[in-house]
């Protein structure tokens, strides 16, 4: 970088650090003050110095569909304007999708899109990725190929993460099949890595994926998913107990598994399946209390069984949910960064937002019925391929 | 009373580029790597001769190291905060290029943040003379550039 004159000048290393704090689009809007600047939104060791900041400010990335529409439409905010407007928060780069797509996932900034479609018996995944803060996106992968007479239709899980190892991010499919007889064959786990131009086949799942509302969850690198040891092939909901429930960990470096247990707490099996989500960069546990709570939890320390905590614990009354699937009406949306203000949104597309310090439940319609969909988001310039 | 003396006697003296002479206590000097390498190599009765520092820089470096020894994490935070407030953009280049000098590694991991978050709102030119960054695009070059990002630009105040 030329320097105008001999007036002393700040250090290259200090302008570097000066930069690393700026949001995405402000260093785009610089990469025109000299070459070296522009440089730099391609520089791997400064989209990292980067990414460690932006990391502290959570953003969420929305999906919204209103029932008639078919195309769903993807944007960022963060957390903050969120709450104060959730209908409107649109601040970076708007992604009309088409119904075939679906968000899978965000991770460093790189958000994960999903596309499927069926015809005949045979199902057929792929997934781009896209960065919205640079307004880039990647073409498609390879297709994934599932034969819908074995994996029913919707029995096919994936999540999105990066392994640290060896920096690359990667989609896992688990493909179920709740009817094999051997144990082996009930799941079919596969990994694509961003760039790859194939699936390839990893170590089965060590418990049966609960299929409801349960993709991998990304955490601490690796992916979890809920799931039902020993299961008996083809057995419902009703016939799982509550020492059978486990997080199933695959570690995205080694590709490996591990399970955690549930909070020794939850001691009877929940009428429906419980869910887990990420919040507050802490996993998460959601499930129905005999039909009548809605209860959090949130494992504090991730991968240490005994730092389960009782996040909150809410009545459906005290809610005003109603109905006779009172659990499955409920999506959490996001945790607020001081953990205070939990927001879900209820069948009716209403949002509820519940203050845990004095309890209180405030609701907001929208006119539009509006779905939405939250994944927690942070801002970066990682290339999307 | 006894360790106030024997600091007094062992302090260490800084010449300012505007001549200003300054003493400080070993603590003081140490925590700034530049004058601990040259501590070692003069002996210490000489006045050590600091380029790039004037009078204001050292006395705004010399309260911040004897402010953040606060004795609470908040209070530190809050010293923190105060310490930078009332400086202008000017000032807080000034100050980060003694800083940067000296090699203060607290002030150099606190300060750029806050000179990013007083930049946001800048033009590409004002930043080029800030930084004293010359322009090595030729006009075809950096008009495509702009082209392409266009779309960063909805919404720029002019400084």
């Amino acid at each position: 970088m030329k320097m105008a004159d001999a007036e002393p000048v700040l250090l290259n290393e200090v302008i570097v650090e000066i930069l690393s704090w700026l949001p995405v689009k402000l260093l785009v809007q610089f990469s025109c003050v000299c070459k070296y600047w522009k440089s730099l939104l391609s520089d791997p060791h400064f989209i990292k110095l980067h990414l460690q900041k932006s990391s502290k400010y959570a953003n969420l990335i929305l999906t919204l569909t209103t029932p008639s529409a078919r195309n769903r439409c993807v944007t960022s905010c963060s957390i903050g304007s969120f709450r104060q407007n959730p209908y409107i928060a649109s601040e970076h780069g708007h992604l009309l999708l088409n119904c075939k797509y679906k968000v899978l996932g965000s991770c460093n900034g790189l958000v994960c899109l999903i596309g499927s479609t069926h015809e005949d018996k045979i199902g057929q995944h792929w997934v781009r990725f896209w960065n919205p803060a640079i307004r880039l996106k990647s073409r498609k992968s390879p297709f994934l190929q599932v034969d819908l007479r074995v994996n029913e239709l919707g029995s096919t899980k994936f999540g999105f993460g990066y392994d640290k190892s060896s920096d690359t991010y990667k989609v896992v499919a688990v493909l179920c099949n709740r009817n094999a007889m051997e144990y082996s064959e009930r799941t079919q786990v596969k990994v694509y890595t961003m760039g790859d131009n194939c699936w390839r086949d990893i170590q089965s799942f060590p418990a049966f994926p609960i299929i409801f509302r349960n993709g991998g969850r990304f955490m601490n690198g690796t992916l979890n998913w809920l799931a039902i040891r020993n299961y008996a092939s083809g057995c419902d909901w009703d016939t799982v107990t509550i020492d059978q429930l486990v997080i199933v960990s695959l570690d995205l470096a080694n590709e490996t598994y591990t399970q955690l247990s549930l909070p020794v707490d939850l001691d009877e099996i929940p009428y429906v399946a419980p869910a887990i989500g990420v919040f507050g960069d802490c996993l998460c546990l959601f499930h129905d209390y005999q039909r009548t709570n809605f209860v959090v939890w949130q494992m504090k320390e991730f991968g240490v069984e005994n730092s389960w905590t009782r996040f909150v614990n809410i009545s459906y009354q005290h809610l005003r949910v109603g109905g006779r699937i009172k659990f499955f009406s409920l999506v959490p949306l996001c945790i607020s960064e001081n953990g205070d203000v939990l927001m879900m949104l209820n069948h009716n597309f209403e949002l509820i937002i519940y203050y845990r310090a004095d309890n209180r439940v405030e609701r907001a319609k929208y006119h539009n019925r509006v779905w939405i969909d939250t994944k927690e988001h942070v801002q970066s310039l990682i290339m999307p391929y | 009373m006894a360790e106030k003396a024997s600091e007094s006697s062992n302090s260490i003296s800084l010449n300012t580029v505007d001549g200003k002479i300054f003493k400080v206590s070993p603590t003081i000097a140490n925590q700034m790597q530049t004058i601990q390498s040259l501590i070692k190599a003069y002996d210490s009765s000489r006045v050590i001769s600091l380029p790039h520092v004037n009078a204001f820089h050292l006395s705004k470096i010399i309260e911040y190291l004897e402010g953040k020894s606060a004795t609470t994490v908040s209070a530190v935070k809050e010293f923190e905060a105060q310490f930078m407030k009332d400086l202008s953009l000017k000032q807080l280049k000034g100050l980060l290029i003694a800083v940067g000098y000296l090699k203060v590694n607290e002030l150099l991991e606190l300060m750029p943040k806050t000179v990013a978050k007083l930049i946001e709102n800048k033009s590409v030119e004002f930043l080029r003379k800030f930084f004293g960054i010359v322009n090595d695009f030729t006009p075809s070059e950096e008009a495509k550039i702009r082209e392409e990002i266009a779309w960063a630009f909805d919404g720029v105040d002019e400084d």
